[in-house]
C-alpha cells in the first residue's frame, strides 16, 4: 500500500501533510508533520497543485483558504474537531454584535465562516502576540475558554471569552501532573495551552505543540511529562529517542485525529477525494483574518 | 428524526454477534426501558483486537453499539475508556434528546467488559461509569 501510495504521489504531484496528532503509521507516510498553522503556511508554500491533509476539517479549510489555486483534499471527510463545531458564522456575528467596537480574535481551530467573522486569527504559539498587538484593553475570544483565559493572564489584555474548550485537553487535571511527578521527580511538565488554567497553573512550561517539537531539540531534561494529545509523542520520540515523553494521561486521545487512515490516505489519492472547498467571498474574509495575524506574529 | 448516520448503524450495525472465549464480557440494562447490551472483547497487548456486541433494544440503542464498537477497535484500553456518550452521540450526527439516555448505555457496557477484563487478570479497576441519568423511553418527539 505504502507503495502504491508514493507511485501515486509521484505521478500526481501530491504531497502528504500530516497534523502531529495523527495515527504513528500515517505521520511516517506524510512528506511533511506540523501543528495546523505550520501546515496550512506549507501547503501555500508548496509548488504542487494536489495537497493531501491528513488532520481534520478546519485545517483542511485553512489551508484552501491560504492556497485556493489549489487542490486540497481530506481524507476523511467525518474528521472535525469538536472545538471549532462549537462556534458558527452565523453564532459569532449575533454574539459580536451584542459588544460592539470590541476586536474578535478567532483560535486557528474555527471554521472559515468563523474566521471570515474575526478580525484576526490566532494559534496557540502566538495567541498572547496576537492579543498584544491589538493594543485593546478587552477583546472577544472565540472559541476556546482556556486559551483565552492563557492568554488574558499573560497579557493583561480582559478576553471576553467563547464557552468553547477541547475536550481532550479539558480533561487533564493538576491531579494528573501531581502522581506522574512523584513518580519522576526530575521530569519537566509541559502542557499545551487549551489545557484549563489550573493545569497551565502547574507546568514547567505551556507550548503549542509546535513549540514541543521544538523545545524538545533544545531541552536538556532526560524526562518530560506531557499534557497533550498523545500522538504527538510519536513524533517527539522519534526526533528525540534519548529523552523519555511520559503521557500525563493515557486516555488523552481525540477520535477525530485518529480517523484518518493509511487505507483512506490511498483512496483519496487514487480517487482525489474529499475536496474541499471554500465560497470565495467567504475565503477572501477569512484569509484577512489569517493574514493580520501573519502580519503580527 | 433520526440522523442518516443513526439509520445507517441501526438498518446496517458493525460487529454484531459473541466472542467465543472473550477477554472480557460486559453488560448493562436500563430496567425502566428494558434495553439491554452485551459487549464482548478480545484484548492484545494492552489494544482492542476484536469488539462484538449483542442488543436488545430500540433503533439508537442499538445504533450507539454499533458506533461504540467502531470507535474503540484498535484502541488501547485507556482511549477506549475515554469514549464517552457525548462523543458518541456527536458521531452519530445527534440523538433525539429522549434517546440520549442510549447512548450512556453504549459506552457503559464497553467499560463494564474493559472492567470485566481487567478483573480477571488482577489490575486496578478504572473508576465505575456515572449511573445514567435519563429514566427511560418516553414517547419520541415528533419532526
Amino acid at each position: 500500500m505504502l507503495a502504491r501510495i508514493s507511485e501515486l504521489k509521484r505521478k500526481k504531484n501530491a504531497v502528504i501533510l500530516a497534523h502531529n496528532y495523527q495515527l504513528p503509521e500515517v505521520q511516517d507516510l506524510a512528506d511533511f508533520t506540523g501543528d495546523s498553522l505550520e501546515l496550512s503556511r506549507k501547503a501555500a508554500g508548496l509548488d504542487s497543485e494536489l495537497i493531501v491533509f491528513c488532520g481534520v476539517q478546519f485545517m483542511a479549510e485553512t489551508a484552501a483558504v491560504l492556497a485556493p489555486a489549489k487542490t486540497v483534499l481530506l481524507p476523511e471527510r467525518e474528521a472535525g474537531c469538536p472545538m471549532a463545531d462549537m462556534i458558527t458564522g452565523r453564532d459569532l456575528k449575533l454574539w459580536k454584535g451584542k459588544y460592539p467596537g470590541l476586536k474578535v480574535v478567532c483560535y486557528v481551530n474555527t471554521t472559515a465562516e468563523v474566521k471570515a467573522e474575526s478580525d484576526i486569527c490566532c494559534t496557540s504559539a502566538n495567541a498572547a502576540k496576537v492579543v498584544a498587538s491589538l493594543g485593546e484593553k478587552e477583546v472577544l475570544f472565540v472559541p476556546d475558554r482556556n486559551l483565552a483565559a492563557y492568554v488574558a493572564g499573560k497579557t493583561g489584555v480582559k478576553a471576553i471569552a467563547w464557552d468553547g474548550y477541547c475536550y481532550v485537553h479539558d480533561r487533564f487535571e493538576p491531579a494528573d501532573f501531581i502522581g506522574k511527578k512523584a513518580a519522576h521527580p526530575e521530569a519537566e511538565i509541559w502542557v499545551h495551552p487549551e489545557c484549563r488554567p489550573e493545569v497551565t497553573a502547574k507546568a514547567d512550561k505551556v507550548l503549542s505543540t509546535g513549540g514541543m517539537v521544538a523545545e524538545a531539540g533544545r531541552t536538556s531534561s532526560r524526562e518530560v511529562i506531557i499534557g497533550t494529545e498523545n500522538g504527538i509523542i510519536h513524533r517527539l520520540l522519534k526526533e528525540n529517542p534519548t529523552v523519555r515523553f511520559l503521557p500525563a494521561r493515557e486516555d488523552a486521545i481525540c477520535f477525530d485525529m485518529k480517523k484518518t487512515t493509511v487505507e483512506k490516505v490511498l483512496t483519496a489519492l487514487e480517487e482525489e477525494v474529499h475536496r474541499v472547498t471554500i465560497p470565495e467571498d467567504v475565503a477572501v474574509r477569512a484569509r484577512r483574518s489569517i493574514e493580520a495575524m501573519l502580519a503580527v506574529s | 428524526m433520526y440522523t442518516d448516520k443513526v439509520m445507517d448503524h441501526f438498518l446496517n450495525p458493525r460487529n454484531v454477534g459473541t466472542i467465543d472465549e472473550a477477554d472480557g464480557v460486559g453488560q448493562v440494562g436500563n430496567p425502566v426501558c428494558g434495553d439491554m447490551m452485551t459487549f464482548y472483547i478480545k484484548v492484545k497487548d494492552d489494544r482492542l483486537e476484536d469488539i462484538k456486541f449483542q442488543t436488545f433494544g430500540c433503533g439508537a440503542a442499538i445504533a450507539v453499539s454499533s458506533m461504540v464498537s467502531e470507535m474503540a477497535k484498535g484502541k488501547n484500553l485507556a482511549e477506549a475508556m475515554a469514549i464517552t456518550n457525548e462523543l458518541v452521540a456527536r458521531e452519530l450526527g445527534g440523538l433525539p434528546k429522549n434517546k440520549m439516555h442510549c447512548s450512556n448505555l453504549g459506552a457503559d457496557a464497553l467499560h463494564e467488559a474493559i472492567r470485566d477484563y481487567k478483573k480477571k487478570k488482577g489490575e486496578p479497576l478504572p473508576p465505575e461509569d456515572e449511573a445514567s441519568e435519563a429514566a427511560g423511553h418516553e414517547d419520541d418527539e415528533p419532526d
